[in-house]
Order: structure tokens, then sequence, then C-alpha cells
């Protein structure tokens, strides 16, 4: 059977409680919007396939539960992550000022190639906005982030930030992934060198010693 | 010891009078916002036989083994019988005791709220949708004010412990038709609840999690402050599993006991890249309210709530434990009874988690990370059956139980071959199944 994707990538959402993170990732993977759901206990995820420059990325998005105390069980997931969403929520300056505390945690435990991306949502909430976008580029900016407003209820932005996040992992994957290319490329090549082996295998049995094996 | 031998497992959790409160509780009522309090209740009657004296006290552990018996009560009675088995009603008291009691639960709770309400006048007229900017600007003038507090010395903890608890209650648990329509009021009563429950227990605050616990006391009692004071008993017995440090307690002891069950899963389960058992997590900490279909869902929090294993297996512990002591007193002994005993922090929930693990054993075996543990989580939402599981978990449970009964009786027959009838008796009461 042949493989429905060539890459499969974790990301994972960070952010307060109510910011949004269960929201945009079902408007990503389902386009559905639900006003209200069911909080996140612990953690869950949901996957989609995106086709990058001709590559099937397959990506698998972890949602969070964002309670601070949650941590104990989220904070395992951060080891294994490629790319990491970090969620504040435009019309809750409390939110967004807890994006350094979500960023130092992610510097201490997810790996140090892990990319990330900052995410203002709720962008449709005009009325009871609390914080600029200003803020939110100037931040992204000292962290050296890409930056996206988003709102999982309108649908706007929500492809570009996924995909956006998908392709620098993709990027900084590449050099992994070009290996593995090449890996299949050389498939062919392998499958001959092991036919030719197992034929030096046998002129080696046959002269009984100078083989390794 | 014939009678051990031929003990074998007869489940009645799930037994055939429940099917009937299934159909019941399907039909769902769309009623409008929960009443503050239920004064009629205090001097309602049970109608399950033999529980209830004339007077009005109830036989708790007849009220409990019927439960468990009948696999949970009529959706008609439920709501007087979570009153006793929560605790809200003392099960000693009398009918006319309890309308005194109610009428103080309604004052006390009534000043609690409003004592929240002065602090965070703003949280009186708040809306539910979204993250409510006023609720977050009240939070952090607390939060100011909890700082500026412990500037000024400690001298005023009591003043710090009126800090209030963030609450991002957003209008989450709209699946229910209790909440729908006319109803959509009662997450402002389940708010107000749990924002009082917040208010006066800062070291367990809300976490997620507490509103799907809550929201079940508040459909099934239909009194804001009945529901209070039930969730608050709740709570004194497991707020410990809703705080940061507590949130591992129940996933570690089901790991323990699938150790105990099925040592190659366990083996398997705790391999790298599994995280640990965290995929049960939700299961234990909600009490598996969004694995069953609903009613059967609130079936089981009433089953695991009326603790009767549990407590017959407590029973036997201190039987053993009685007798044993009762032994190192009669001098020559050598104090070595080491032998496993029944670890009675393996509650019948972690039964029913185990029993539905063990049901997916093949499965999860060929599992081989920590995604498709989460997805064979997922895929089971609502679609577990309620009474097989019950009888499997009994199964188990009793299974497990008389393997350490059979342990303690090798070890202890060699040593001695007399004067076990009072612990035998106990055994048998348990094994033969009350």
């Amino acid at each position: 059977m042949a493989k429905q994707y060539d890459v499969l990538f974790r990301l994972l959402l960070l952010g307060d409680s109510g910011v949004g993170k269960t929201c945009l990732l079902c408007r990503f993977t389902d386009n559905e919007f639900h006003p209200s759901h069911i909080s996140t206990i612990g953690v869950d995820f949901k996957m989609k396939t995106l086709v990058i420059d001709g590559i099937k990325v397959r990506i698998q998005i972890w949602d969070t539960a964002g309670q601070e105390r949650y941590q104990t069980i989220t904070k395992q997931y951060y080891r294994r992550a490629q790319g990491i969403f970090l969620v504040y929520d435009i019309t809750s300056e409390r939110s967004f000022q807890h994006i350094m505390k979500w960023a130092s945690d992610v510097d201490e435990y997810a790996p140090e190639k892990v990319r990330k991306i900052l995410v203002g949502n709720k962008s449709d909430e005009v009325d009871k906005r609390q914080v600029a976008t200003e803020q939110g580029i100037k931040l992204a900016k000292a962290y050296g982030m890409d930056f996206f407003e988003t709102s999982a209820f309108t649908n706007h932005n929500i492809t570009e930030t996924f995909t956006r996040l998908a392709e620098q992992v993709l990027a900084a994957n590449k050099k992994d992934l070009d290996l593995l290319r090449m890996s299949v490329n050389d498939e062919i090549n392998l499958a001959a060198l092991e036919e030719e082996e197992g034929l030096c295998d046998s002129a080696a049995g046959d002269q009984g010693k100078g083989c390794w094996c | 010891m014939e009678d051990l031998n031929n003990a074998s497992p007869r489940p009645t959790a799930g037994g055939q009078t429940s099917s009937a409160h299934i159909h019941q509780s399907d039909v769902r009522f769309q009623r409008g916002v929960a009443p503050v309090s239920s004064p009629a209740l205090p001097a309602a009657r049970l109608t399950l036989p033999g529980v209830m004296d004339a007077e009005g006290r109830v036989d708790e552990s007849r009220l409990r083994m019927h439960i468990f018996k009948n696999g949970g009560v009529s959706p008609s009675e439920r709501g007087l019988v979570w009153r006793f088995l929560f605790g809200m009603y003392p099960c000693s008291s009398t009918a006319l005791e309890r309308s005194l009691l109610q009428e103080q639960l309604v004052e006390r709770y009534r000043v609690m709220k409003r004592k929240w309400q002065q602090f965070l006048p703003s949280a009186v007229r708040l809306h539910l949708n979204g993250t409510d900017a006023e609720l977050v600007a009240a939070v952090r003038y607390f939060d100011q004010r909890q700082a500026q507090a412990k500037l000024q010395t400690q001298d005023q903890p009591q003043e710090v412990q009126d800090r209030l608890a963030f609450l991002e209650l957003q209008a989450q648990i709209l699946d229910l038709s209790y909440y729908q329509g006319e109803g959509s009021g009662n997450l402002l009563v389940l708010r107000d609840i749990l924002i009082t429950y917040a208010a006066f227990h800062p070291d367990v605050s809300y976490a997620q999690g507490m509103n799907d616990l809550c929201s079940r006391f508040l459909e099934v009692l239909d009194s804001e402050v009945d529901t209070f004071w039930s969730f608050s008993c709740y709570m004194e017995k497991f707020s410990k599993d809703f705080r940061a440090d507590g949130l591992h307690r129940k996933i570690e002891l089901e790991a323990a006991l699938l150790k105990e069950l099925d040592p190659p899963l366990y083996a398997h389960l705790v391999t790298d890249n599994m995280e640990s058992f965290t995929f049960c997590h939700r299961w234990l900490l909600l009490g598996f309210q969004r694995e069953f279909e609903h009613s059967d869902a609130l079936r089981l929090f009433e089953i695991l709530s009326c603790d009767h294993l549990e407590l017959i297996s407590q029973q036997v512990d201190r039987a053993r434990y009685q007798e044993r002591l009762a032994r190192r007193c009669s001098a020559e002994d050598s104090p070595k009874s080491k032998l496993q005993t029944i670890n009675t922090a393996f509650t019948f929930e972690l039964f029913i988690c185990a029993a539905i693990l063990l049901d997916n054993r093949e499965f999860l075996l060929r599992c081989r990370d920590d995604v498709q543990l989460i997805q064979f989580t997922s895929s089971l939402q609502g679609t577990l059956d309620l009474n097989s599981t019950l009888k499997k978990a009994e199964h188990h449970l009793y299974n497990y139980c008389k393997r350490c009964a059979w342990d303690y009786m090798n070890g202890h027959c060699r040593e001695h071959k007399s004067k076990d009838e009072d612990f035998l008796y106990q055994l048998r009461s348990l094994l033969v199944l009350k």
C-alpha cells in the first residue's frame, strides 16, 4: 500500500485556557466552529494532511488544557513537538502577557530547534479588543516568530497560520528530509546492492574466509 | 474453604432492574432555570423498601447496597437519594431536622455568595460568551490586591483567602438539554456555584473539568443551594485530584492496579512514548462522564459514589488487621505477616478503567505510541456499554480480592490452623457477594 504522506510532524497548541485553541483546531481540521465546547482535559489531538512543495505533509496537532495546573500532564508532550503555536486572545490582555511564560516553558521543555509561531485569536471581536495588532507584531519580532491574527469564528487566517508553521517545520527539517529523499532514490540502488551482497556472500562462503559475517 | 473456592462472582451492579431506568431517564425534560432551593425535599420520603424509618432517618449501608445491587436508582428518586448519598443530608437526620438544616444551608450559601459578589460586583451581570474582559479585569484587581496584601505583611491571611479564582466557564455544557433553551440560564447558576466554591476553597479554586461534574449535580438536584453543598461534599473527597500535585494520583494507582491484574499489558503501556497512562486521565478525573451515554454516565456516577464494594473490602481488611493484632498479642508469634494485603486505594472506578483496558487488551498491545492510545480513547467516547462494563469490573475486583485473600490464607494457615472463624466469615461475606 502506498504511504498516504511523505513526512509527519507533531505540532502543539499552547496558550491560556479560553483563548480558543480547540476552536482553531476544529476550524482547521473539520472546518467547524462551536462557539462553546467542552474544555480540554489533559491532551487531545487531530490530524490533517497538507501538500507543501509537492510533499505530502501529515500534521498531527496536539491540543492541550490551558490551565496552569494541567501542565504537570501537558509538559510531557513538549519534548516531542517540532512546531508550537503560542496562542493568545486579542480581547484578553492577560492571555497576551502570559505568552512570555508559555515561551519560556517552551525554551525549557521543548527541543531546541522547535519552530514557534504567535497567534492572536478572536480577531472578529473588534469591540472587545485589548491587545493591539502592533503589540503582537512587536512581541513576535522580539522572539523571532511569525505572527498571525486569526478568527476561528470567521475562518480568518486559519489555514494560513497552520500552513506557515508546517512550512517552517518542513524547512527546519529539510536536511533530514533531503537525506530521506536520497534514501528513497537509494532504495533502488540499495536493492541492487543487496543482490550484489548476496552474491558476494555466497562467493565469500565459497572462499570460506575473508568475510566479516 | 470450599465456599471460597466456589465463590463465583455474581455481578449485580448491572442487574436487570436497571434497564427500566435507562428508558425513563432517556426522556429528557426541557426545564427552566433551577430554583435556588427545594424546601419540600427535607420531608420527602424515599420509596426504596426498608431504607427510611418513620422519622425519616436513612439506613446508610442499606441505601448504598441498594444502589449497587440495582445498578442505580430510578431517575425520579435520584434527586433525593443524592442528597443523602453525597452527605448534604446526614443519613441520621430526621425529616424535621432536615427542614431546619435546609434553611441554614440556604442562608449560609446566600451569605457566601453575597460576599464574593461584593468583592466582584461586575460578576453579577457578566455575560457568558467568550472570555470575559470584565472578569479578567476583576481578577487582575484581585491579583494585585493579593500581591499588596502579601507585601504589607502576612497579618491578614483571611483577607487573602477571599481572593477569587479565575473562572473561564464558557457556555461549555450545551450538549445537555438541561442547559439548552430556557435552561441556558442554568449555565449562570452553575457559574455562581463554581465561583462560590472557588472563592471559599482558594487552595483548590477552579479547575477545568469541575464544571463537568458540577453540571451533573445541578441537573439531578435541580436546586442551586443543594448543588453547591452536595458538590462541596463530593469535593471534600476528590478535590485533591484537581490540584496540580494530585492530577497524577489516579493514573498512578491505575498503573499499579494493572500491574497486579495484567503484568504484560502493564509492561507494554509503561514503555517509552506511551506517556505513562495519561490516556486514561480524563476517564478517571471525570468518572467516565464523557465515555458513556448521558443517562448511563449519571447512573455510573451514582454507583461509583456509593462505595459499596470499597466498604466491604475495608471490613475484610479491618477484620484481618484485628486478627493480626490478636495474634501478635499471643506472645510467641513472630510478627512477620508481611503478606500481600488488599490495597484499599484500588477503588471500584479503577477496576472499571481496568475492565475497559483489559477488554481492549489485544488492541492496546498493538499500540506503539501515545498517538494511538489517545486515538483509542477518543474512539471510545459515548460507545461503552455500562452494564457489561460493570459486570467485568466487578469480576476483576472479586478476583483481585480473592487472590489477595488466598495469598494471605495460604501463608496464614501454614502457621496457624485455628481461630479463623471471624475472619473467614468476613471473607465469605465479601466473596459470596452480599
